[in-house]
Order: structure tokens, then sequence, then C-alpha cells
């Protein structure tokens, strides 16, 4: 495990049953996760906002000593089915992206990680940035662990041909 | 090499992290707008919009059901303003400025409440988008004596029940004290003030309307409010509140633009100036540069002198014919049939139009086809009932293509609209952008199919009226009157150019009778 998982769990023992205690814990590093899934960043809180108010309604959670991992978990189901959603209804989609904040730091990352789909993204992110096996994000994302393995793999090709391409 | 570009991979995805712009907490933050500055002609700008109309497109179904604002029975804005021109002739354009009677006429709201009265005021009813509203609040004081008041709070608001946009009833003064004299009046300029929040789905369009210098509205039916509240005496909850308030509606209509002159009656027909020939005429409506509108193809175009009250819009690339009664007659294309004779060498005087035939068994359907891939968007009849439920269904489908194609494609895959036909309830096509996507392998002769009465209640982004009215009554119902439905999708080459993209845009019209 390394990065943001081990910072977000210490600080998810540390929030220990208090919701407000977890939303001042965790919730930005939820935006950032959910912002790197979904390229948006008013999205992403939107959605961070939505996990917390599932949250509330369930709080205290199932594990109350891992936070974070239910919140990833939420936040991330809810990026998908929102994506999934809005391509149903047809209706979304037409702000334009939030991605500045993207653009000015990385840009060739951006443009790479905006080719991946969401699930093939979270599956990036939660294995790359916060440790999570895939096993787990199998869980996260209910999906085969064959498959997932299959979508990190892919993505991780994707990623290097575009921003490694003479390598 | 593999670890190496793990860790690189690991790094850059942190330092992007750590770029995420969090703000934002969801707190409700009051926000004040700035002072009204006597001349400024700016207004909300469209990108602020942007995101209000995929929120309008679901408030259009919801309005269906709630039959509220410029969907209401009468509410369409639309009016016209007779123009001679040289050769006798009237033209007739559907501009959007206060042109009738009964748009011109101020607009008074008012509200008493002992000696205390509040009025609220526009000069007339109907604005253009872009222009500056200029209402007055006034409170008023009628008492005998000068009597002692504490938190006199006076606010203005501004409701949207389509759009299902409420922004205000915030004031500045708090529970000071004042003397009122017998017939003092406090008068000031409607302003922008309220609060939004930071999870509200509409506080991009509410933060632009607070921070614009002036008072401009989008399109629609608007509730405007002026409040006031004060305590006689002293501030307590011992103390009877006196609340007063005053409403007026005002209806903003989509800027000038989309409207084509035609040539028209001076007068309505018949008249004892004007009779009515009885000589069958008709053809194929077409664009015409002296009438705006005639009969013809391939060049050879008869003016038509159209009956007084009609007017035309634009719609893609075709033209609508509107009658006196904001009915959709026909689009440029089709054929028609009107009464009426030759007047001068090429023109014909419409003194009569037959009515639109819409068989209620024959279904509506448009089809776009381009690079291989076809959309379609159809409804199982061109005319439905009021209250009927209405059954569009948008189909995507790779006519040509195999193997398979991995399809890059805008999100959301297809976009649809509905416009309202010479009535307020028309939405602009939402903006073409680069959203450019993977979206998945595409097979040969095996179609996306969204019919959008089948689509499960959406649950969070949507205010909590639209989504209420759409989760009591699952299906697309719409109030009379003659209706666009429009789809569109946007599929990309690797290079994701959206001027080298397919784009596919079908749209039908279908109408509800009353």
């Amino acid at each position: 495990m390394r990065g943001g998982r081990l910072a977000t769990d210490d600080a998810g023992d540390r929030a220990g049953h208090d919701l407000d205690s977890a939303f001042r814990a965790h919730r930005d590093w939820l935006v950032r996760r959910l912002a790197l899934i979904v390229g948006d960043a008013e999205e992403a809180r939107d959605l961070a906002q939505e996990t917390f108010v599932r949250a509330a309604e369930r709080w205290p959670l199932p594990d109350p000593t891992e936070p974070a991992r239910w919140l990833s978990t939420v936040g991330v189901r809810l990026a998908i089915d929102e994506r999934r959603r809005r391509r149903r209804w047809g209706f979304l989609g037409l702000r334009e992206t939030d991605a500045q904040w993207a653009i000015a730091v990385d840009p060739d990352l951006w443009r790479a990680l905006s080719r991946l789909d969401r699930r093939t993204r979270a599956a990036i992110v939660l294995t790359t940035l916060d440790g999570y096996s895939q096993d787990e994000v199998a869980g996260m994302l209910e999906a085969p662990r064959g498959t997932v393995a299959s979508w990190i793999s892919r993505g991780r090709e994707r990623l290097r041909a575009e921003l490694r391409p003479d390598r | 090499m593999t670890e190496d570009f793990e860790l690189e991979l690991q790094e850059r995805l942190d330092r992007m992290a750590a770029a995420v712009p969090v703000a934002g907490s969801g707190a409700l933050v009051p926000v004040e707008s700035p002072t009204m500055r006597a001349g400024a002609t700016s207004r909300l700008a469209v990108g602020a919009l942007v995101p209000v109309l995929a929120v309008a497109v679901l408030a259009t179904l919801a309005a269906g059901l709630l039959r509220l604002g410029p969907f209401a029975p009468g509410a369409s804005p639309v009016a016209t303003i007779p123009e001679r021109t040289p050769a006798g002739l009237a033209t007739q354009s559907p501009t959007n400025g206060p042109t009738d009677d009964a748009a011109r006429e101020p607009v008074v709201g008012r509200g008493t409440e002992g000696p205390f009265a509040i009025e609220l005021r526009a000069p007339r009813r109907v604005y253009s988008e872009s222009e500056v509203i200029g209402v007055t609040g006034a409170f008023m004081y009628s008492g005998d004596t000068p009597v002692e008041v504490q938190g006199l709070k006076l606010a203005y608001s501004i409701a949207e029940p389509v759009y299902g946009i409420s922004v205000g009833d915030i004031s500045t003064l708090e529970c000071g004290h004042q003397v009122l004299r017998p017939g003092e009046r406090l008068t000031s300029l409607f302003h922008q003030s309220g609060g939004l929040s930071g999870d509200d789905p509409l506080r991009g369009l509410k933060r632009a309307y607070l921070n614009e210098p002036v008072f401009t509205l989008p399109p629609g039916t608007w509730h405007l409010r002026y409040g006031a509240s004060l305590f006689e005496g002293r501030c307590s909850t011992d103390t009877p509140k006196r609340t007063l308030s005053a409403e007026i509606e005002i209806v903003v209509v989509p800027a000038d633009g989309a409207a084509v002159r035609i040539a028209t009656a001076s007068e309505p027909n018949p008249s004892p100036w004007n009779l009515c020939p009885t000589a069958l005429g008709g053809g194929t409506l077409a664009p015409s540069p002296r009438s705006g509108l005639g009969f013809g193809a391939d060049g050879e175009i008869r003016d038509v002198l159209w009956p007084f009250g009609y007017t035309a819009r634009r719609d893609g690339d075709t033209v609508l014919l509107i009658d006196d009664h904001g009915t959709f007659v026909a689009r440029t294309g089709e054929h028609m049939a009107v009464g009426g004779g030759a007047i001068g060498d090429n023109t014909f005087f419409a003194c009569t139009v037959a009515p639109r035939a819409t068989p209620s068994d024959s279904p509506a359907a448009d089809a776009s086809r381009s690079g291989g891939f076809e959309l379609t968007i159809s409804t199982a009849h061109k005319s439905y009932d009021a209250g009927e439920r209405i059954d569009p269904l948008v189909r995507l489908v790779n006519l040509e293509h195999e193997p398979a194609p991995f399809v890059l494609a805008s999100s959301p895959l297809v976009v649809v609209w509905i416009g309202e036909v010479g009535g307020a309830g028309g939405l602009p096509e939402p903006p073409r952008d680069a959203d450019c996507g993977p979206f998945g392998y595409f097979e040969k002769d095996r179609p996306w199919e969204y019919r959008l009465s089948s689509v499960p209640a959406a649950v969070g982004w949507w205010p909590e009226s639209t989504r209420s009215a759409y989760l009591e009554d699952a299906y697309l119902v719409l109030p009379s009157g003659t209706w666009t439905l429009h789809a569109r999708s946007v599929l990309f080459d690797p290079t994701c150019d959206l001027d080298a993209a397919t784009v596919l845009a079908p749209g039908i019209t279908i109408t509800v009778d009353p």
C-alpha cells in the first residue's frame, strides 16, 4: 500500500466514528481521486458530496475503521453509474469540462487518461495511487478479478504508449 | 522498465491529484450582487447557462406534467410588428421584443398589510433575453401619524418554475430602527440578491445571475417578487411581524436571430378592403428572397403574401411557417395548399391556408446518415392528444463497418433536446464540444437504442421538483402545441478533431392537440 491510502487510513482511524470528522479527513482526498477518474473537478465535488450523503444515511459504516475504502467504493461506483446514466439519458454532458487544473499540470497525462474509460481510470488510480490490490478493486467495481486485471493491463499499456511513445 | 513506468505514473498521478481544486464544501454561501450600473449592457454569459440546458430538457418533460411557465396555455410570448414595405406589402417578423399591446402595458403587482403597502412594477411584460429589465419596487406607508418600525427588510427574488430556479430573499438590512412618516415611499431598482448552495446543481446559473452587473434573464416565464417584513415597535418574538409581498410575471423571449421575415397582409382577412379570393394555390414551401417564404424549387420561386399574423423562424436548415395562433403550419421542403389569388406578376396572396394534415396513425421519423453510420429519431405518431404518452425512440446504427470499429464519440453519445415551435418552450441546440472519448466497439447492424420513456429516474443531480414530477409520471407528455424533437451524435476519428467528426443530427416535428 502506498501514497494516499496510507495517509487516509491513518486519518480514518483518527476520524473514528464521527461523520463530521470523516468528512473533514477524507473529503478532499475523495474529490482528488474522483477528479482523476471523471476528469472534471466540479463533477468530482458533486460525486463526493453524494458519497457523503450516502455515508450519512448509512452511518455508522459497516467497517468504521476503514471509511476511506467505503467512500472510495461508493464514490467510484457513483462515478461510473453517473457516466452510464449520462450516456443513457443523452441529456447531460453539456457543460464544458472543468479540466484546466489537470491540463496545466500534465497535459500529456490528461490527454492519455481521457482516452481511457472511467472503469479503467478508476482501476488504475486505485491500484497505482492508493495501493489497492486487484482483488480489492474488483470488489469495489463489482467486476471479476480477471476483467479488472485486463482493464489495468490494457490501460497501462495505452498510457505507456502515449506517455513514452519512443520507449 | 515496467517498474520505472509504474513509479513515474504514480508520481504524475500524485501531482495531478494535488492540483485538483477541491474547494466547495456545500455550505450555504450568501452572495450579494454588485450595485447596478446605469447604462451597462452586458448580460449573462452563454457559457454560464450551459449547465442548465440539461436540466431544462428534463424540465421540459416535467413542465409537460405540471403545465407551468412557458408551457402554460397562452404563454407564448411571440409577437410581431407589422411594417409597411414600398410594395405595399407588410412584412412580419417574429422578433422578440415587446410588440403587442398587452406586452407593452406596464405590469404591476401590489400587496398591503395595514397601513403598509408594497408595489412591484415593470414597464412592460415581454423582454428580449439581451435586454436590461428595469423593474422598480416601492414600499409605502399610508398611516396618519409617524410610526416607528424595526427590522424593515426589503428583498427581491426571482423564480422560474420550468427551470426550477429560485433565487433571492436575502436582505442586507438587519434589525435597524427607523421612523416612517405618513406618505413615505421607499423606491429602489430591482437588483439581484440571494444565496446559493455549494451543492446546488444550478449554482452556475445562479452565480451568473447574481454576479451580473445589470438585471437580465434567460428566456422563460419569470416570476419577480418583492417582499417586505417589519416589526411595528421593537424587533421581538412578542411583536407581530408584518409581511408583505408583491409579484409580477414577465416573459423573456429568445434573442432575435431565429426569426425569418416574411411578407404578410397588413390586416386580417377577409375585411371590407381585402376580400378573400377563392383560387387554389400551393406548392413546395421554399425560401424566397423577396417574400421570405414562397412556393417552388430550383430557383423558380413564386412569392407568397401570407395571412396577417403569420410568422416564420429558422429551425436548423429549414424554415418553419407559423400561423397567427403560433401553430406550426409547414416546413420548407413540404408541400402545402392555400386558398387565395394572384396579385402582381409573381405573387400569390394566400388568404386561407389548409390545415396541416396530421394523421394520428402515421409515425414521425427522420434519419441522418453519414460515414457509414445512421442516427434516427422517431415517434409512433405525428400527432398526439394532450396528456397522451409520447414515446420517442433514438437509434444509432453502424450500417457498413466490419469488423466492428472502436468508436470515439462525444459524451453523451446521443444528445436529445425538445423545442416548442412558435412558443417559448424552445431550447437552443446544445453546443458541440470536443468531448471525445472511447465509447466502445460498435458492431454492424446492432444498434444502440434509447427509448426516452423507459429511462430510469435520475438521482442526485436534478432539482427536487423536476425529479419528483418525473418520478410520478415517468414518461414524456407535452402540452398542446407543436414540438420539435432533435437528436445528435458526434462520432470522432482517432484524432478527436471536432471539425473532422461525423455529425448525425435528425429532427422530427410532432403536434399535440388540445
